[in-house]
């Protein structure tokens, strides 16, 4: 019976300790321990813009731990993009598949736990069919108790080609970011979340497009497995509004996203 | 004060807040190791090696999250994996009980 209780315990810590990531769109600092292994899927859905919007991004990433501060992570991202087009006053809808690789690097500078602040620096590559981006991250994150706190501040530089006058042109985007996110645990195994994303867009070195996502989410983690999920409705915008305070020509009225793992 | 500043202003007192709070794994102080009858010394020395020896694997957790038993058991598992010698373990062991769940 002894023994049965210690084997149950060893367990129920391995599997604890291999899972740290509470949130889906808000990183936090900590990095998978050397040499573990995660295989994570994330799907995203966005929908609701001025005309008929739907997109869906399916990536799958594996991730892998490199030493006690540095992970790296290989994406496959594929995504689909149904919406409206209007093409000489003729409505009709279109859908367009995109395929792409990213790879990611994270340095975790200082522990959550053991030091004031968890701090992270993140970069991130992406090579796709239509478009080429590089991203960086300001990762710092908190324990209080049960409850984490993490915040983002988040840099993208876009490329996509197009034509102009016969010639083929790169249009350039700049996007910045700035997360914050706060999880409740209700049990080791039980989260609640809520994540507030506030997105900017610059074209041109001006502010074109920016809103205030917020919406609640849950983190369940079970033996060698965790799924996340947030509800992430736009809730107000500062630039770029279409007819009401929310901007629906650049940003969709709502977001869903889930993330499940396995741990390898 | 627009919008955009409020919320950058709140995401920088946020920051700060964070920050001015302290570090969310105890320090022991001369208090703690009175009132546990173990030197500030072999406490501090004990905070020190399960940041080093066990955080450099993992994620770490708070002392409190745990029973004493629940630690031992853990500590045990964990003994060869991270090459801890006995002492190791004991100096680890003590900083984790002295905080651990009831």
């Amino acid at each position: 019976m002894k023994k049965l209780v210690i084997l149950l315990a060893i367990l129920n810590f391995n599997t604890i300790y291999g899972q740290d990531r509470l949130f889906t769109y808000t990183y936090q600092s900590n990095v998978l321990s050397k040499g573990q292994k995660e295989l994570e899927i994330w799907n995203t859905l966005r929908s609701g813009r001025k005309e008929y919007y739907s997109r869906f991004d399916n990536r799958s990433e594996f991730e892998i731990g490199l030493g006690s501060k540095l992970q790296t992570a290989f994406y496959l991202n594929l995504t689909s993009i149904t919406s409206s087009t209007d093409i000489n006053s003729i409505k009709s809808l279109e859908t367009e598949h995109e395929i792409s690789f990213s790879n990611e690097w994270k340095l975790k500078l200082m522990d959550p736990v053991a030091d004031p602040l968890g701090l992270a620096l993140y970069f991130e590559y992406g090579i796709g069919s239509s478009e080429y981006e590089i991203e960086g991250k300001l990762i710092i994150d908190k324990r209080i108790s049960n409850l984490t706190i993490a915040a983002n501040a988040v840099y993208e530089l876009e490329y996509a080609p197009l034509i102009e006058a016969d010639q083929t042109a790169w249009a350039k985007e700049n996007l910045a970011d700035f997360d914050l996110a706060f999880a409740w645990s209700v049990s080791p195994k039980f989260a609640v979340t809520l994540e507030n994303t506030f997105k900017n867009v610059f074209v041109n070195g001006e502010l074109e497009h920016s809103a205030l996502y917020t919406g609640p989410g849950f983190s369940w983690v079970q033996s060698n497995f965790w799924m996340n999920f947030t509800l992430l409705p736009q809730v107000v915008s500062f630039k770029g509004q279409s007819g009401s305070s929310l901007n629906l020509n650049e940003f969709e009225k709502i977001q869903f996203r889930l993330i499940f793992s396995y741990v390898l | 004060m627009s919008s955009k500043l409020k919320i950058i202003t709140i995401i920088l007192i946020t920051v700060l807040l964070i920050y001015k709070c302290s570090t969310a794994l105890y320090i022991p102080t001369s208090v703690d190791a009175q009132q546990l009858g173990i030197s500030l010394d072999s406490l501090r020395m004990g905070r020190v090696m399960y940041v080093n020896k066990c955080g450099s694997c993992h994620s770490l957790f708070l002392p409190e999250r745990y029973t004493k038993s629940e630690w031992r058991v853990n500590l045990d598992s964990m003994q060869i994996r991270s090459d801890l010698n006995d002492q190791q373990r004991k100096v680890i062991l003590k900083y984790l009980e002295s905080k651990s769940k009831h």
